[in-house]
């Protein structure tokens, strides 16, 4: 089953998915045709995935550095003066009690950033060797990176609420540093990659067609 | 995925797969990569279409009313959701102002806007051919509207200030966590699949 040998495939049949609506659109051998349906240029494999996941993703490795190690806030009251990282906004939540949300704000803004561009990485390096080791296993790794993407804006969402609700001038105020817009700049260029990533260039080296990429 | 040749195309794996006739929570998945091809929903579009409005009340609700309210040193300072965006502006973070105003208050508020003109006037659309072009727009709009997200980051905010703040959660917050489940109806509703593979049943 694994292996494509006898199945019907979209690129055997002369048949492309349009990505904007899911219509089966008869493709042939051109490089691209219109979708009856909704009118979205349907490719059979997106172009050039694999460089522009690549871009997004190198573009993204080399932010998540500032996103961490520069303050993504400041605050500051009449006692202290003090900013405030990523990581250091994780060290707070545990310390105050709080550890399920000290763990959920861990997870979503250090691990699955850094997961997330490993694991694309890993993807786009095997498909561009044309691997065609466990290509189910990879599959399940995309769509989980493609899932879990998005959580990571949740502590720019705090910062914000932050930013708008501690701006008692006298008393204290919290305000955003440069670190938080690179990290929302790391998030969405991971979530650009996820979505220029095409899952089916784990797939064609398994049914040997060489036409597409 | 797809019907007009009664088929699938799985989108991951391009393993061309019959269309199943799914009853009510039945799911179909790709035979090779095993990913979601389609699942049968029950909803009629009338639900659905009462989920939409609803959703657009809660909409407005969550832009209308403050999401949260702080008292710290005798002062009092709330928030709206656009507000919160507009903070990020004045505080020297225009494009983080931007990304949030985009991602928390327009994506969702398109979303859902489209879901009302599709559910609206399904048949009159097909005919016209313009609703293949709206289900397009109202996918990729989905992808970038996270309300969800921006609650559990309030929830985060709201933890932290906790301790050191009198909090009251606004209507906004309440209107927030009652528009995540209606956008899950939708987008469960509003689907390729669902919506093309004849709406005899809708």
């Amino acid at each position: 089953m694994l292996d494509g040998s006898n199945l019907a495939l979209g690129q055997r049949t002369g048949l492309a998915l349009c990505r904007g609506c899911l219509e089966i659109c008869e493709i042939g051998d051109r490089a691209s045709t219109r979708c009856r349906r909704c009118g979205e240029l349907v490719h059979a494999r997106i172009p050039r995935s694999l460089e522009k996941t690549a871009a997004y993703l190198a573009a993204a490795a080399i932010l998540y550095v500032p996103a961490n190690v520069l303050p993504v806030m400041h605050s500051s009251s009449v006692l202290v003066q003090q900013d405030d990282t990523i990581l250091s906004g994780v060290v707070y939540l545990f310390g105050s009690g709080s550890w399920p949300l000290g763990l959920l704000v861990f997870v979503a803004s250090i691990m699955v950033p850094l997961l997330k561009i490993l694991s694309l990485g890993v993807l786009v390096w095997m498909s561009a060797r044309r691997s065609r080791e466990h290509p189910l296993a990879r599959t399940r790794l995309y769509r989980v990176v493609d899932f879990i993407g998005r959580w990571s804006l949740l502590d720019i969402y705090a910062v914000t609420m932050l930013v708008a609700l501690v701006r008692m001038d006298a008393v204290a105020s919290v305000q955003p540093r440069l670190g938080a817009l690179a990290f929302a700049a790391v998030v969405v260029l991971t979530l650009l990659a996820a979505q220029s990533f095409d899952p089916r260039a784990i797939w064609d080296p398994v049914d040997g067609d060489d036409r597409c990429l | 995925m797809s019907d007009s040749i009664g088929a699938c195309l799985c989108p991951q794996c391009d393993v061309l797969v019959r269309a199943a006739d799914l009853s009510q929570d039945q799911l179909s998945a790709c035979p090779r990569c095993g990913v979601e091809l389609d699942r049968g929903t029950y909803a009629s579009r009338e639900a659905a279409l009462a989920v939409a409005a609803a959703a657009a009340e809660l909409w407005i609700l969550m832009n209308a009313f403050p999401l949260v309210a702080l008292t710290l040193g005798g002062e009092r300072r709330q928030t709206t959701l656009s507000g919160a965006a507009v903070a990020l502006g004045t505080h020297g973070m225009p494009l983080l102002a931007l990304l949030v105003a985009l991602t928390a208050i327009v994506a969702p508020g398109v979303e859902i806007g489209l879901a009302l003109y599709v559910l609206g006037r399904v048949d009159a659309l097909a005919r016209s051919g313009v609703l293949g072009r709206a289900v397009r727009w109202f996918r990729t709009v989905r992808r970038w509207s996270m309300v969800d997200v921006f609650m559990l980051g309030c929830l985060v905010s709201i933890v932290k200030l906790a301790n050191l703040a009198q909090l009251v959660v606004g209507p906004a917050l309440w209107a927030c966590a009652a528009l995540l489940p209606a956008l899950a109806f939708l987008n469960l509703y509003i689907r390729p699949q669902r919506l093309f593979g004849g709406f005899g049943d809708a």
